[in-house]
């Protein structure tokens, strides 16, 4: 609480609850300074700041090409992220503290981004003679790619595999992200006039000192394909594979032959999806053997959940020990106890207990034990132990024309903070390219207020709407499992939703009016402050 | 909080994003297009400044075949009592037609009559210059004009230091109001245009928000100015309006140059007495007032008429007002009472000194505007002068390549300052209490009636506040230190009003400069301007004499 001789004062901004969707046009253009926002935790939890509120308080009433435009002003990927989100909104939404069901935020996103079976295309602007390559087609790539061509750029995408899309293309199972929903989302490449040359690789048949003479700007979006080595005996047998390589196998339609048995090493979504996989092409016996607990598990635990109804045989807290063989052909894996995963600082260093073990046999083994960025082909100078040598909000290296994101960067994280570091590192080309400050006003947390209690009063009671799934029986295939909602249950999942942030004035109010004129939702009204009333 | 800088170039710096700087911006790209343009905004310059939602009129249009700008020089030379630069009023009257047919080319409506005519008013003591202007998207029309023209606007930044370097401006520094950054823009030549200070004296309504003029205008122009060495003058002109009782707002002109009555609290009518702001204030210090507006006589269609202009240009929030009160024109009447005292280069005579080519005494700085002197110009002088500022600025800049220095003079000690002030986080007074006050003893002893006992207290209040806003005054984040950095300004506004005050010793327009201690109008002594100056010392003010320019 904060009380001076101004906040004592009555608050004369009225809004209309029903109306307004907390987008912060008010607070932009007051000329007094006398706004601020309380922004919703949803939107305070997202990686690219979307305004989930917003949406989903459009859905609620039916407007659903509003809703859409919503989305869109964040990320052009409502279909990519409604579907394979972490959803980090959920876990902060205060709907949690009214019946402990977060609002179904991300479902919700996908309901709006399959309305349109348009791809979208905004306006472009007159083309402008600097040309910017962009390594790596994953999301943080196509992210940056998007958003520099909308600005008018020239861009040239080029990436390692045939086709765009990275692990959301070449790893995540069709079950999860159907192919014809990346295609109308990606569909903008061509639109827009943006180059892609696939089949090339950094390092090989691509090199970046050209590319940084060529280009005037270049973004290195590779991801973080690279799988590090167990050191257990046996690794080097056959019908071991790791999981980026069996499941981009399956996207390319020629997946590897598997035996009757699978046994998948590994606790993420990686392993999830190629042990739900392995029971589509037709394995009896899926085994998921993972180092963590069930609930210290990394893969999204609502995946997990759905691998387990589909028969994959979850094991907790078992490492590798070694590959039993036949002949030069993997057999068998030998597990011991895993005590703990990480130490007692949370560095990973699992602790076994080598008397306790686990034998399980096996006509394949997919190992999923993480995924690591192949840094070799860089320059020293632009990167080091410790990763990249970046600037931690422009994201520019060393090299002032290079600049980096997604898990390239950072290592592996979600597909939600690739993205929002694609778009970051667009903005800084855009400004690197135009003369501006890079770093200039990009940090701006005066106008929010994060934390306040939310408006309890305003829930209507309601269980969140499950997201109607394929029965188990039609799981053979590829199939996608979730069906998505329909615009009544979409409708109804909306209505759950607080409608937590809100603007507010801080009594420097001149009532002139301009916040009342630009609200696009017509939700703010001025009164006169109480003392000249 | 760093204070980050971000250093650029500019080839014309505008600091302050209204009236006069958004035109000045938009002529600069004109005679120019190849320039580089920056506006510094304390605000946001879609609506920023004192017409968020335009103005009634274009309160002087010397219309050819209607008046001419030699009878402007002489009706304004009256209403200002002889203490006005002929040759810089000349030139805005005979630019301001011309510009306002530009203005009307971008959109902006003049209503007209069936035959063509605009329509022109008489508020001045000869003359009808003031033209009808209904626009209430006069800002919007000229912000983004100046953003398609290429002009780099940075919303949010509040002007701090003027640069000067070799003898000549050579850019400012800003900072970002949310987020603390520096803003270190080295340009060729810099147009202040921030307006006055609105936030001086305090208003009846106790609110400090709710001033006449735009509150945004807390002196900034005027301090920088005067830091950077350059001469303000018309500092003893503290004026009030008298306008609608607690709101503030206006509408003298708009009602009764269409046949609105003018009351007493006794009934007593003075609509034929060419009541004027000073003659109505006048009245009220007799003891007649509250006077009052009303318009129960006027046909429907007139009302309907004044309501469409009150109701949605300038004030459009008045509607609203009325409403709450029960007041409709047709029956009720409009309390009018005195506002709060203030300092203003349009409504008033206070400002950084210019010539005709808006050049003010520091080479390389030019004012238009509030914050400039062109005696009561108004919108007319804003516009006018923002178009001439841009025009020589534009040549100075062309002229004058910027000196190479490595480092910015005055840059290292500035940012020490902020960060000396972030350490104010456990003063143990808010800075709005400790703005309440300041402006409380403004109003006793900087504004009339005055006299020489009232106005040393008042050098002496400021001197006080000057040590308490370091030691007393809590600075937590931002939003803290960029309100004590306001109020600093009003203080320095307020020294530089009583020194001035102090030295004429007479009295002069109306009750604005009435000294108790020297009564009488002595144009002997006194028909000249009062200039101020930065001394050697930083606390000094040097006060100086400057006889007022005739035509030639």
């Amino acid at each position: 609480m904060d009380f001076n001789l101004l906040t004592s004062l009555n608050d004369n901004i009225r809004i209309d609850r029903n109306k307004c969707t907390a987008c912060g046009r008010c607070v932009e253009v007051c000329i007094l300074d006398n706004l601020r926002l309380q922004l919703s935790p949803c939107r305070q939890a997202c990686p690219v700041g979307m305004n989930c509120q917003a949406y989903i308080h459009q859905l609620a009433q039916g407007k659903m090409d509003k809703g859409l435009e919503k989305i869109r002003e964040a990320v052009p990927f409502g279909g990519v992220l409604g579907r394979i989100c972490s959803r980090p909104c959920e876990a902060a939404c205060n709907r949690i503290k009214v019946d402990r069901q977060p609002v179904a935020i991300r479902d919700l996103k996908r309901f709006l981004a399959d309305q349109d079976g348009q791809p979208w295309l905004p306006p472009l602007p007159e083309e402008k003679r600097q040309k910017i390559a962009v390594v790596g087609a994953g999301p943080a790539g196509l992210t940056a790619a998007f958003y520099l061509r909308s600005w008018g750029f020239r861009v040239t995408l080029y990436d390692r595999e045939s086709a765009p899309g990275g692990l959301m293309r070449w790893a995540i199972p069709e079950f999860r992200l159907p192919l014809e929903v990346l295609e109308r989302e990606f569909s903008f490449l061509k639109a827009m006039g943006i180059g892609f040359e696939g089949n090339r690789t950094l390092g090989q048949d691509l090199a970046l000192e050209k590319l940084a003479g060529q280009y005037d700007a270049a973004l290195l979006a590779l991801g973080a394909y690279g799988h590090p080595r167990l050191g257990v005996p046996g690794e080097e047998a056959r019908g071991i594979l790791p999981a980026l390589d069996f499941m981009k196998g399956v996207r390319e339609k020629s997946p590897p032959r598997l035996g009757a048995k699978v046994v998948v090493v590994g606790g993420g979504n990686a392993a999830v999806d190629a042990a739900q996989t392995a029971l589509r092409l037709g394995a009896r016996k899926v085994h998921l053997v993972s180092l963590e607990k069930r609930e210290e598990m990394p893969a999204f635990a609502w995946s997990v959940a759905e691998a387990e109804e589909e028969g994959v045989d979850i094991q907790n807290g078992w490492g590798p020990m070694r590959f039993r063989m036949g002949g030069n052909q993997v057999a068998g894996v030998s597990f011991k106890k895993c005590v703990a995963v990480c130490d007692s600082q949370g560095i990973f260093s699992p602790s076994y207990d080598e008397k306790t073990t686990l034998d399980l046999s096996a006509d394949t083994v997919i190992l999923a034990v993480g995924q690591k960025a192949e840094r070799a082909m860089l320059d020293s100078s632009l990167h080091g132990p410790e990763g990249i040598r970046c600037h931690p909000i422009t994201l520019q290296t060393s090299n002032p024309k290079i600049f980096a994101a997604g898990d390239f960067l950072s290592g592996p994280r979600t597909i939600v903070d690739a993205m929002a570091q694609g778009k970051e590192a667009a903005l800084s080309i855009q400004r690197l390219l135009q003369g501006e400050d890079l770093e200039y006003g990009r940090v701006n947390p005066a106008i929010y207020e994060l934390q306040f209690e939310p408006d309890l009063s305003r829930a209507k009671t309601r269980e969140r709407v499950a997201m109607p799934a394929i029965p188990l029986s039609r799981r053979k295939g590829f199939e996608e499992v979730a069906k998505g909602y329909s615009r009544e249950e979409a409708m109804a999942e909306a209505e759950r939703c607080l409608d937590c942030g809100v603007p507010f004035g801080i009594r420097t109010c001149w009532f002139c009016l301009p916040c009342e004129i630009e609200c696009p939702e017509e939700a703010l009204y001025v009164e006169i402050p109480y003392l000249l009333r | 909080m760093d204070f980050r800088e971000t250093h650029i170039k500019a080839d014309v710096l505008i600091i302050g994003g209204g009236s006069a700087g958004a035109m000045a911006a938009i002529r600069a790209k004109e005679v120019n297009p190849a320039q580089r343009v920056v506006v510094f905004e304390k605000g946001h310059i879609l609506y920023s400044g004192c017409i968020a939602r335009g103005m009634d009129a274009l309160n002087i249009v010397a219309v050819p075949g209607q008046t001419t700008p030699e009878l402007y020089v002489e009706s304004n030379g009256m209403a200002c009592e002889g203490i006005m630069d002929e040759p810089v009023n000349y030139r805005m009257a005979q630019r301001s037609y011309p510009l306002m047919k530009k203005l009307e080319s971008w959109g902006v409506f003049f209503p007209r009559d069936k035959d063509g005519n605009y329509e022109l008013l008489q508020v001045h003591p000869k003359g009808k210059f003031c033209l009808t202007m209904k626009e209430p998207e006069l800002k919007t029309i000229l912000a983004k004009r100046l953003m398609s023209l290429g002009c780099q606007v940075f919303n949010r930044v509040m002007g701090l230091q003027l640069i000067v370097e070799e003898g000549r401006v050579a850019g400012a520094v800003g900072i970002n109001i949310h987020t603390g950054e520096l803003v270190v823009c080295r340009a060729g030549a810099v147009i202040l245009s921030s307006g006055g200070t609105a936030r001086f004296g305090l208003p009846n309504n106790g609110y400090l928000y709710g001033v006449y003029d735009f509150p945004g205008n807390t002196g900034d122009g005027y301090a920088m100015a005067f830091r950077a060495g350059a001469e303000l003058t018309g500092f003893e002109y503290t004026l009030n309006y008298y306008i609608i009782k607690d709101i503030n707002a206006p509408l003298l002109y708009i009602t009764l140059t269409r046949g609105a009555h003018l009351l007493t609290a006794m009934d007593v009518h003075l609509e034929d007495s060419h009541p004027s702001i000073k003659s109505m204030i006048l009245e009220h210090r007799k003891d007649q007032g509250p006077l009052r507006i009303r318009m129960r006589h006027l046909p429907e269609s007139k009302i309907r008429e004044i309501e469409d202009i009150l109701f949605s240009t300038e004030r459009p929030v008045q509607e609203r007002f009325f409403e709450g009160r029960g007041v409709n024109f047709r029956s009720g009447d409009i309390e009018l009472w005195p506002t709060e005292y203030y300092l203003c280069g349009g409504h008033g005579m206070t400002g950084i000194f210019v010539d005709e080519k808006a050049a003010t005494t520091l080479p390389g700085l030019y004012a238009a505007g509030d914050v400039s002197l062109v005696a009561r110009g108004h919108l007319s002088g804003a516009f006018v002068y923002g178009e001439i500022a841009a025009e020589e600025a534009s040549e100075y800049a062309r002229k004058h390549p910027l000196p190479r220095g490595a480092e910015t003079p005055g840059l290292a000690g500035l940012k020490a300052d902020l960060l000396r002030r972030m350490n104010q986080q456990g003063g143990e007074v808010a800075v709005e209490e400790f703005e309440y006050k300041v402006r409380r003893l403004i109003s006793d002893y900087v504004t009339p009636p005055k006299n020489a006992y009232k106005l040393n207290m008042a050098l002496w209040w400021m001197d006080r506040f000057q040590e308490e806003i370091r030691e007393k005054v809590r600075v937590r984040h931002i939003h803290d230190l960029f309100k004590v950095l306001e109020v600093e300004d009003i203080i320095l506004c307020a020294r530089l009003s009583a020194t001035a005050s102090l030295e004429r010793k007479e009295s002069r327009w109306g009750f604005w400069h009435y000294r108790a201690d020297f009564p009488k109008k002595d144009d002997e002594n006194w028909r000249k301007h009062i200039m101020l100056q930065k001394g050697a010392d930083p606390a000094e003010i040097r006060v100086s004499h400057r006889p007022i320019a005739r035509m030639q």
